[in-house]
């Protein structure tokens, strides 16, 4: 019996993995909700004056809050959408060549930027008076920086959908690679070919399908922090609308502490809401395994 | 996120008290004082102020009062999180011993009863403080009463590319003419700047001076504020990006002023145009003024924490920090540039000399030229008003 089948059959030990997960995992995160949505209800804080209805009341009322969730889906599901066809598209062009050749470590640049600087960099690139304004304008696309279109702090968040899309297409590309080499997706192509068929049906019928239901679950985490994500829109972001963890976090730290349970409501409605997303996605999953 | 904020509200709690100084001599202060290790928790945003901590306070007051100051990065709201979390936590010994303070920060730590004090009259070097100014001595229209120390005093200034603004606007016509005739170049950061930028506009609406000193008023509130949302409605589409978003701070109009993207933009300390040329950060052609009108003059102060376990070693800091030595050095255009809280007839002949010898401003207006001109804060509750519905009638609209 191997290691790894002594410590997966012991009893012992599952037990001791399950209890540690509720420890380090469940136990935290369900305090942290269970005192949220105390202080959301005025039942606890330093300011607190008592059971009160007024600051869930006050948000449920507040457009923003809805503008924001539906703002933070719509960069999440674009950022997403867009490096998926781009990591996919890179994989059929390249197979699994990205892994192998000598300059497979230029993927993994990117991933190594913390998001605050990739802002950054996003910001001195693409603003108006930026590197490629700059370069636009010495070479006569454009008369005047002005005229360089607004990418960042954009109405449509152009800017941090780019900025995402940087950062996850690599993360992706590296990844679909490695499923295509572990699921040997070029043996499965090799024969489809063989039997005649042509390569646009090879990538949709067979490596396409392959790569998007093996990466599924990682597709669904990578959502759910593009979803949660900070720096990149409190950098690159309108002040309205603003991404559902920009909006807590001016709720919680602004001029008003009156303002501090509205953000702590916040917090458990974007709790909610990414708990939401996975059981939908588990419930979608099972069902497609049944 | 959730369970960070959560968490820091359930600090663990230990308690090693030391002796309450307010009971106590200076001399007593200052034994007690030695050797311990005071958590400063300032702005961090600026290279140059510190350099001034780190490379002046802190080796000074290690060698002469043997105190080890460690700074942390943090203000206003950071601040007042954490202390709420640790009174919420009922944490009796601070992680933060002292801080650098502004008005809304004041009246949030008044609100949440985290001040220790008062302790300003117990600091020797407080005797030189001119407490006479009433921009020292009323912090947002409050007395200090002795529970924050009088640090630096500036004055909000609108900061212009002189080379392509020959001759800035002065007034609020000439301001809305300007941003009409120049599109795209002039915007409000969503910050304390902005909002500093926001009260001056509303004071001057409000028929200037004093009209809206005291408590806050509603009525005059609402009036006022309805005329300043419609000036800026009527503005806002000539401005940076029409009006669609604005900045989230001075930092990035700096940046974009640089740059020539803006032709104008703000800066809450009127002494910051020569420092910041002198640094290297803001170009030459940089100049600063204020309106005709008027801007809003305000000091920062130093506070200590009600639930310090240093507070006297937290007062002979604070104690350094206003001695004409530090003043002196913090005061000049090369350090910070940040203005003196001393009522310089109060010092030696030798001390006032050495803040007369100053280098005067080169790209920023003197200060005597702009102080007729300095408005003073209004009560909080216009901040707090005015952000939410700078928000509400104009980034919204």
């Amino acid at each position: 019996m191997t290691l790894e089948n002594m410590l997966f059959n012991n009893k012992i030990v599952n037990r001791s993995g399950i209890i540690c997960f509720m420890l380090l995992v469940v136990l935290p995160f369900a305090g942290s909700l269970i005192y949220a949505m105390l202080y959301a209800f005025g039942l606890t804080g330093i300011l607190s004056i008592g059971f009160t209805t007024t600051h869930v009341s006050g948000m449920l009322q507040n457009p923003e809050m809805f503008f924001s969730l539906g703002y933070s889906f719509y960069i999440a599901f674009c950022s997403i959408l867009l490096a998926l066809i781009l990591s996919l598209s890179g994989v059929l062009l390249f197979k699994t060549t990205i892994s192998k050749s000598k300059w497979s470590f230029f993927p993994y640049l990117p991933l190594a930027l913390p998001a605050i600087v990739t802002a950054f960099v996003s910001l001195q690139v693409f603003n108006k008076t930026g590197v490629l304004s700059r370069v636009l304008y010495q070479i006569n696309i454009i008369k005047n920086l002005s005229q360089f279109p607004d990418i960042v702090n954009d109405k449509f968040g152009i800017g941090i959908i780019l900025t995402h899309v940087l950062m996850a297409t690599p993360f992706f590309l590296i990844f679909f690679s490695n499923i295509y080499e572990a699921e040997n997706v070029k043996a499965l192509s090799n024969v489809a070919k063989s039997l005649g068929a042509l390569s646009t049906k090879i990538a949709k019928t067979i490596v396409i399908p392959i790569l998007l239901k093996k990466g599924l679950n990682t597709i669904l985490l990578y959502f759910i922090f593009v979803f949660g994500s900070y720096e990149i829109p409190l950098i690159l972001g309108q002040q309205s609308p603003q991404m559902i963890s920009v909006l807590i976090v001016r709720k919680m730290q602004r001029y008003n502490l009156m303002d501090i349970p509205q953000g702590y409501f916040l917090s458990i409605v974007y709790s909610l809401a990414v708990i939401l997303l996975l059981a939908v996605f588990l419930k979608s999953k099972n069902q497609a395994i049944s | 996120m959730l369970t960070v904020f959560s968490l820091n509200a359930c600090i663990s709690n230990s308690t090693i008290k030391e002796k309450d100084p307010s009971q106590l001599s200076w001399d007593e202060i200052l034994k007690q004082a030695t050797g311990q290790t005071v958590n400063f928790m300032m702005w961090q945003g600026d290279p140059q102020i510190n350099k001034y901590i780190n490379s002046f306070v802190i080796p000074a007051v290690k060698e002469k009062y043997g105190i080890i100051l460690e700074t942390s990065a943090g203000q206003g709201n950071q601040l007042v999180s954490i202390l709420m979390g640790e009174i919420d936590a009922a944490k009796t010994n601070s992680e933060i011993d002292m801080c650098w303070i502004n008005g809304e920060t004041f009246y949030q730590l008044k609100q949440i009863d985290a001040l220790f004090g008062p302790f300003v009259s117990q600091i020797p070097n407080a005797a030189f403080i001119n407490f006479d100014n009433p921009f020292i001595k009323y912090d947002f229209q409050t007395l200090v009463n002795g529970m924050e120390c009088p640090w630096g005093n500036v004055q909000l200034c609108l900061i212009y590319n002189k080379d392509k603004v020959p001759v800035p606007p002065k007034n609020r016509l000439e301001l809305e003419s300007f941003v009409k005739q120049n599109p795209g170049k002039f915007t409000i950061p969503n910050d304390f700047a902005g909002l500093t930028f926001l009260k001056s506009l509303l004071i001057d609406i409000a028929g200037g001076g004093a009209s809206l000193s005291g408590a806050f008023d509603e009525g005059k509130y609402k009036n006022y504020s309805g005329q300043l949302w419609q000036y800026i409605n009527r503005i806002k589409p000539y401005m940076w990006k029409s009006g669609k978003t604005f900045p989230n701070s001075v930092a990035p109009m700096h940046q974009m002023f640089s740059q020539g993207e803006l032709y104008v933009t703000l800066s809450n300390n009127d002494g910051e145009v020569d420092n910041k040329v002198t640094e290297g950060t803001l170009p030459t052609f940089a100049r600063s003024y204020v309106l005709d009108a008027g801007t809003i003059q305000n000091s920062h102060y130093l506070g200590i924490t009600k639930n310090s376990n240093q507070k006297a070693a937290a007062m002979v800091v604070i104690n350094f920090l206003v001695s004409p030595e530090a003043q002196i050095e913090k005061q000049k255009s090369s350090v910070w540039g940040d203005g003196t809280v001393l009522d310089l007839n109060k010092l030696t002949a030798i001390e006032k000399s050495a803040f007369d010898s100053l280098q005067t401003r080169v790209y920023g207006s003197n200060r005597a030229t702009i102080q007729p001109k300095a408005l003073m804060e209004l009560a909080p509750e216009y901040m707090i008003r005015l952000n939410d519905d700078f928000r509400k009638y104009v980034i919204q609209q």
